[in-house]
């Protein structure tokens, strides 16, 4: 079996990719900015039975080049970088890794959201300043998670995850779903309309997939609806939150603060409307990205490809029906 | 009775039947005659913080109650209390929720790296700031040790378990089995209970038992990959030995809400420690509990003065 991957810009990918014990044959493709990849690439993933997606494009293109294609494996959960109808038009399975990482992105999500409402950035600041008092202060305006409404958007298994640490936590937990949650019982959780949660909720964590519907979702509009002593946290896509939209309602004190984690370009360049943002705390899609759980997740994705391959047992989370 | 702490006594309201005189406190425990003379007809005292000595009692014999806002009572001395048959009583419980959030609040910054990765991403420096995943582990599956599973320590149990983390514990007392069941927490010696921890916190009161319990042994015990939160009381850890063991990163980082002298001070060899998090002994802090612990501190002033009962939560039985 020989296998592709294809990224881009991810350095932490290749360092779990060249720790794999006993790899089977591989090449790494750089995808390039534009989503065209080069004669050059193209021939290299001329001979391969399965190509495995961190970030670069799953497109029309790579597909017709890759000639002996068996199973096209998303290593991580989203599948906005595949193209879902040329792949399924080449006549080969996508899959992607859905529920591996819900835990650890639910941790980065709880740890966004006892951080930003107890306003531990303050504290932390005027604290090692030595401003005893206005650490103090400023503990006074942080809020208790108990009691306190946590308004999921996006019930998945990330959001299910999150509900669950949130319950152990005593919040009140509402949430916005194209359906009803099977698992809404088992945290005590209500499905509310969009409007109401964000009017209502204190803090709001979005945790939907990227997709037509859920682009541009988190407007100004959305946003204006919020409280203004609530909180934003999204380790989702980015897309669905309007960065500028965000920016300005940080800025002009109608939320009290956010944490996001992806953004609409990554890497992130230093014109996004998020960078300088006040009250926002940020990171660099790290919630997904652990150092033994990725390594786990690469390991499913590739055993996921290989029993298929060469055993022809049945992949597992196929989107395409194939 | 407050050293220091002007806002809080400020936000006191009135209570129409009691008569409030404020007293300044003294941390060294030396009073002048002065600072004690406002004593003279009190019968409770709500103590913010400041010693409370045989000098206080001596100054106040109409006394019956002494009632902490919070819930330490290290800096009361309870046989001088008994001496002049005074209750001293605490507010237990009251701030369990609030700590045990910010136990986990540090905890969970740490584990994930939140801040040291913002100070990157604000800048746009992307791969530095993913250069992180690296050393951020999987939460589930890490073993929290709590040393002192009372109010707070169980409450910080019962989260960590959503996080589907074992718990293990040492106590010198008998745990209730409900709450065991609740959290799945183990015994352990504290020697195996340092030894075998990834995430370590400290709810002890401090007593004689637990001063310096976090020395340098101690920490040698832990695992270098280990992160040690202390929110309990400033003492119980040995602060230049911890500062040792992160610097020569024998531990992975660590965070800190109380300190031997209070407010922190430029000298404190946990100021600029490697990978350490610090807060102003304000993990009980918050508008909810101020208010709550507030109105039971004094509903447990007037049920021992007013209503002529025993108080509650009494200390020094």
């Amino acid at each position: 079996m020989k296998v592709a991957y294809l990224l881009r810009g991810k350095p932490d990918h290749r360092y779990r990719i060249a720790r794999v014990p006993d790899h089977p044959p591989h090449v790494i493709i750089e995808a390039p900015a534009d989503g065209v990849y080069t004669p050059a690439q193209l021939a290299q993933v001329a001979d391969v039975d399965a190509l495995l997606v961190s970030n670069g494009p799953v497109n029309a293109q790579v597909l017709a080049a890759a000639k002996n294609l068996k199973i096209v494996q998303r290593t991580g959960a989203g599948t906005d970088v595949l193209d879902l109808e040329a792949i399924t038009r080449r006549g080969v399975p996508a899959c992607n890794n859905r529920g591996t990482n819900s835990r650890r992105v639910a941790d980065f999500y709880l740890a966004y959201l006892l951080n930003l409402m107890r306003r531990a950035p303050w504290l932390y600041a005027h604290t090692a300043a030595l401003r005893w008092d206005e650490a103090r202060l400023a503990a006074q305006q942080g809020l208790e998670l108990e009691g306190k409404r946590l308004g999921i958007v996006g019930m998945g298994a990330i959001g299910f995850q999150l509900a669950r640490r949130a319950h152990a936590c005593d919040m009140e937990i509402v949430y916005h779903n194209r359906r009803p949650a099977p698992s809404e019982q088992a945290v005590a959780a209500r499905r509310l309309p969009l409007d109401e949660l964000l009017g209502t909720a204190d803090a709001v964590a979005v945790c939907a997939p990227l997709t037509e519907e859920t682009r541009g979702m988190i407007d100004a509009r959305a946003l204006a609806l919020m409280k203004p002593s609530a909180y934003l946290i999204c380790c989702a896509r980015g897309g669905i939150v309007d960065e500028a939209a965000l920016r300005e309602a940080l800025e002009a004190g109608r939320l009290a603060g956010a944490g996001i984690d992806n953004y609409t370009h990554e890497p992130l360049l230093p014109d996004n409307p998020l960078v300088g943002a006040p009250n926002a705390l940020l990171s660099a899609h790290n919630a997904s990205t652990v150092a033994d759980g990725s390594m786990r997740s690469l390991l499913w994705a590739l055993e996921n490809v290989r029993a298929y391959v060469e055993d022809g047992v049945r992949p597992r989370n196929v989107l395409n029906g194939l | 009775m407050h050293r220091g702490r002007p806002e809080s006594v400020a936000r006191l309201p009135d209570e129409p039947d009691i008569e409030k005189v404020i007293v300044e406190g003294s941390t060294d425990g030396t009073y002048t005659p002065e600072m004690l003379a406002p004593l003279a007809d009190v019968e409770a005292l709500y103590v913010f913080n400041g010693t409370v000595n045989e000098a206080v009692f001596a100054a106040a014999p109409k006394l019956r109650i002494v009632q902490r806002g919070g819930v330490g009572y290290d800096s009361i001395d309870l046989e001088a209390a008994k001496r002049h048959n005074v209750f001293v009583c605490n507010n237990a419980g009251n701030n369990a929720v609030k700590v045990a959030e910010h136990c986990l609040m540090m905890m969970l910054a740490l584990g994930t790296h939140i801040f040291p990765v913002h100070e990157l991403t604000r800048e746009a420096r992307w791969q530095e700031a993913r250069a992180y995943s690296k050393v951020n582990f999987e939460l589930r599956g890490r073993t929290l040790g709590i040393v002192g599973l009372g109010n707070i320590g169980s409450n910080l149990a019962r989260r960590a378990k959503a996080l589907e983390m074992p718990v293990v514990y040492n106590d010198i007392r008998d745990i209730d089995p409900e709450v065991l069941e609740a959290t799945g927490a183990r015994f352990k010696s504290k020697e195996e209970l340092f030894a075998s921890s990834d995430f370590i916190s400290i709810n002890t009161p401090l007593t004689p038992e637990t001063r310096n319990m976090i020395d340098a042994k101690a920490l040698a015990l832990m695992k270098p990959s280990a992160f040690l939160i202390c929110a309990a009381r400033g003492n119980i850890v040995d602060e230049a030995a911890l500062r040792q063991a992160l610097d020569e990163e024998r531990l992975a980082g660590a965070g800190i809400d109380v300190f031997s002298v209070e407010p922190l001070e430029k000298d404190n060899p946990l100021l600029g420690a490697k990978n350490i998090i610090l807060s102003s002994h304000l993990a009980g802090v918050g508008v909810d509990t101020s208010e709550r612990g507030r109105k039971r501190a004094h509903d447990n002033i007037r049920r021992c003065l007013i209503q002529g009962l025993e108080p509650e939560n009494i200390v020094n039985p």
